[in-house]
């Protein structure tokens, strides 16, 4: 996978480096070498174009001066010699109007045999040349000869120049006429411009500052250099060479000219024109030695680049190879093979770091071996936890085991004992033969969920459910669950309890402590009546009173005659009697077993008001203060009989503490913290240290034998903590004591 | 011959019930509703002229208990009568003990009442102090 995801290796990326390193100076070193190589060879071309202009342009004048000289000559024997003169004059045609006289030239052709002239013309008078030619001055005293025009011979196309030459009359010292000798120029420049050729397009070429061609070996004479530019930069006063696009032959290429003027024949010219040698040679040939200098380099270039190529790729291999040893040997390593030694030896830095990686080889061997003797170790240990293990272990196979879902794969000793199948009939069973068939579908539908990839609702949680043994019998077990994922899927591992004896303990626990609260009820009854017992007399007395009111009043009735006051009497019995109704009705209330009560949201104060008038039956006196502080409270949630019993007893407590002396007893409440809080305190006598740890054990008491069994507070007690309150006791010998009981309070909605 | 009788009960209803029972019967009645009040009574006579004492056990101030024993102490020659509503043996035995001719429990018949007063008065003895206040 590694190796299709890397695009270059380390050889290749080695061969690169080489190839960037070694090739970039070489393409620049050849590059500098190419352009200062063109770059000279211009200048030396430039320079020997220059040379060779300026020797033709310099062959060109000797050739002008040459034909100066033979004008001359002919001018001056036409001064001298007067039959040459007549003869010339003679045998030509005179012409009244002009004294031109034009005639061929053969006397002096055959003179001359180079001199290539057309026609010459004499001419007798100081005027003007014929055909438009211009005597250079109209004076011939200190005239010579001169170019005086060039113009196009219509019938051959070729230039002629004309050389204006004056005759003077030596005796007279005057001029007497000129000698006009017409010159195709191609015949009297071509010879020498010609010749001048080297390579197979080099040759020199004569212009004049226009542009006209005068002579070239290769173009028409007449014909014109167009470009204004080439024209300007060739047509200068000295002698120089430049570089053009234009090759000055119609075509635009890079071209090297040379150039020169003619200075000479310039001297001859009319003002405004000059004549110029323009040397040029076909820019491919020009170019030749430079692109092959070019072609060379490439090939130098390119068999370096080669050579570095093969090179660096011989070095690459060289120092790739032991690492795709060393890659070799590690993925060796990775596929588990740990045994062998890592043996690279290079000499080098990769030896180095293969003795490293066989470091780590080895202390992976060391830790693996370690590791393994540990799983060995675990493995061992589960299995004796697992065998050992009261609890039946069991096993089932999840999503993606290959087992199938649902079906069991272990099976320990407990759980052959608990279920009654060996593990060889149970391996592979479905979970379900385990569980009575009201359970099945909601495992079935359970194990469908965790398979779509739910999480059990029973993970982490102990669950009692029942179990079916192999007999086909029920008992009932507790089981918890374990999810776990392995290599090869999913697994559940169930912990399950036969728990029939606990169920059975449980029961039995839930029987006695109903038992308990049925005997703790009894007690609390039992103390309510024997506290009834106790208040008898107070009771007596509280019924006997109005009975005895109510005995005077039909005593009087009956011995009475006066109806209206019988009607009084009767009145006062019916008062009387309903006061005693009242009476009874509360007691019978109180005495009722709490077991016969609701519970109701109380209001403390009207039960401390019934428990405070209970109390007070048997006081023969009012010596006892009562203040009563009562501040707004939530009701509470209890049976009112059992509160009204708690206040009683605390009350009744109190009273007697204070026995048949003068003394205080203050009910506050208060709600401190949203708890109900109420703190009867009394007078009294207070109770002594050693005793005030023993106020809630049952039957301590510290009254005669006719007050109490010692019941009073323990029932206070255990009543208070029914309803989740708390009950304190702060007391000091001689001063009285402070009871404080907290119950939570109803919030008021 | 007319008796008078000292009611000391500190209930308007059970004074009244005494008042009605007595009617007619030549007992007059001399009322004080708490122990306090009957001491005061007897106190203030410079001579002694309750033939007899109808004492409640229960009342403000001083209960008929320390009543009684005041009675006994400073007039022994008055009988008492307690006329209760407690039905209670051992208060009664105290009583006794403190020299009272009859624990009387209410509710208790005129014929009763005026019968026990009859007999306290006519059994009355003089010796041991009975006379003036010294």
């Amino acid at each position: 996978m590694q190796s299709k995801k890397r695009r270059f290796g380390l050889s290749g990326k080695l061969v690169l480096a080489i190839l960037a390193v070694g090739a970039i100076p070489l393409v620049i070193s050849l590059s500098v070498a190419y352009y200062r190589g063109s770059s000279e060879l211009q200048d030396v071309i430039g320079a020997s174009f220059q040379a060779l202009a300026e020797g033709s342009a310099a062959k060109v004048d000797a050739e002008l001066q040459r034909i100066l000289t033979v004008d001359r000559i002919l001018a001056q024997q036409a001064e001298d010699d007067s039959k040459v003169r007549t003869e010339l004059l003679g045998n030509q045609p005179r012409n009244k109007n002009s004294s031109v006289v034009q005639f061929d030239w053969p006397p002096i052709a055959k003179t001359e045999p180079v001199i290539y002239a057309l026609k010459a013309s004499w001419v007798t008078g100081p005027e003007e040349g014929s055909d438009g030619a211009k005597p250079a001055t109209s004076s011939t005293e200190n005239a010579s000869a001169k170019v005086t025009g060039m113009y196009l011979n219509s019938a051959t196309q070729h230039h002629l120049l004309q050389i204006s030459t004056p005759i003077h009359d030596r005796k007279k010292n005057r001029p007497v006429g000129w000698l006009h000798r017409d010159y195709d120029v191609k015949k009297l420049f071509d010879p020498i411009i010609y010749p001048i050729r080297f390579g197979g397009t080099g040759h020199v070429m004569l212009i004049n500052n226009a542009g006209a061609i005068i002579s070239c070996p290769m173009l028409v004479t007449g014909s014109r250099i167009e470009d204004q530019t080439l024209l300007a930069r060739v047509t200068k006063h000295h002698g120089g060479w430049t570089t053009a696009e234009n090759d000055g032959h119609g075509r635009r290429v890079f071209s090297i000219v040379g150039y020169a003027p003619l200075a000479g024949v310039n001297s001859l010219l009319p003002p405004g024109e000059s004549w110029h040698m323009f040397v040029w040679q076909d820019s491919r040939e020009i170019f030749a030695p430079a692109k092959s200098l070019l072609i060379g380099v490439l090939l130098a270039g390119l068999l370096s680049l080669g050579l570095l190529v093969a090179l660096s790729y011989y070095a690459s291999s060289h120092i790739v190879k032991p690492i795709q040893r060393l890659r070799h040997e590690a993925s060796r390593i990775a596929g588990g093979d740990l045994s062998q030694p890592l043996a690279v030896h290079t000499g080098d830095e990769i030896e180095d770091l293969a003795g490293e990686l066989d470091k780590m080889r080895i202390q992976l061997h060391q830790h693996i071996g370690t590791l393994e003797d540990k799983i060995a170790g675990r493995e061992r240990h589960f299995r004796a936890v697992t065998e050992s293990a009261n609890d039946a272990i069991i096993t089932g196979a999840g999503a993606g085991a290959s087992a199938g879902a649902g079906n069991i794969v272990g099976w320990n000793a407990a759980a052959e004992r608990l279920f009654g199948y060996t593990e060889a009939e149970i391996n592979g069973q479905p979970l379900t033969v385990l569980m009575p068939e009201r359970f099945r579908n909601l495992h079935r539908e359970g194990l469908a969920r965790v398979v779509a990839g739910g999480v059990p609702h029973v993970i982490g949680k102990t669950v009692e459910l029942a179990g079916l043994r192999k007999d086909g019998s029920e008992f009932p077990l507790e089981f918890s669950l374990a999810q776990w994922q392995a290599a090869d899927g999913q697994f559940f591992t169930a912990i399950i309890r036969d728990i029939t004896k606990r169920k059975q303990a449980e029961e039995a626990l839930r029987e006695n402590q109903a038992e308990k609260d049925r005997v703790m009820e009894q007690l609390i009854q039992a103390e309510k009546v024997a506290t009834i017992g106790t208040m008898a007399s107070g009771i007596g007395h509280e019924i006997n009173t109005p009975l005895y009111v109510i005995m005077g009043r039909a005593e009087a009735i009956r011995d009475e005659k006066d109806i209206s006051a019988c009607n009084e009497y009767a009145r006062d019995i019916i008062k009387h009697t309903k006061h005693i109704s009242a009476i009874v009705k509360s007691l019978s209330g109180y005495i009722h077993p709490a077991s016969q009560h609701e519970l109701a949201k109380v209001d403390v104060h009207e039960k401390l008001a019934q428990a405070l008038a209970m109390a007070k039956i048997s006081l023969l006196d009012d010596r006892v203060e009562i203040r009563q502080n009562f501040a707004p409270v939530p009701k509470i949630s209890a049976k009112p009989e059992d509160i009204q019993q708690v206040f009683f007893n605390v009350i009744r407590n109190g009273i007697q503490a204070m026995a048949g002396k003068k003394g205080i007893l203050e009910i506050t409440t208060t709600l401190e913290d949203s708890q109900v809080c109420i703190r009867i305190r009394d007078t009294g006598t207070g109770i002594r240290a050693e005793h005030l740890g023993k106020i809630f054990v049952p039957f301590f008491t510290t009254k005669g034998p006719d007050e109490g069994e010692g019941l009073g507070m323990y029932i206070v007690q255990k009543i208070v903590n029914k309803y989740n309150g708390t009950i304190t006791l702060e007391s000091e010998v001689g001063k009285g004591t402070t009871v404080t009981i907290r119950f939570p309070g109803v919030k008021p909605i | 011959m007319l008796h008078k009788i000292l009611v000391v009960d500190d209930e308007e209803e059970v004074r009244k019930t005494i008042r009605l029972q007595l009617k007619g019967t030549g007992l007059e009645v001399v009322e004080a509703e708490d122990g306090e009040k009957g001491i005061e009574v007897l106190d203030a006579e410079n001579v002694i002229t309750v033939d007899a004492i109808l004492c409640d056990v229960r009342m403000p101030k001083i209960n008929g208990v320390e009543a009684v024993a005041y009675f006994r102490r400073e007039y022994p020659s008055i009988p008492v009568i307690v006329l209760t509503g407690y039905p209670d043996v051992k208060l009664a035995v105290d009583f006794m003990k403190e020299g009272v001719v009859e624990y009387l429990v209410k509710p208790v018949e005129k014929e009763k009442l005026v019968e026990v007063i009859m007999k306290a008065i006519s059994q009355r003895t003089f010796v041991g102090g009975a006379g003036p206040k010294m």
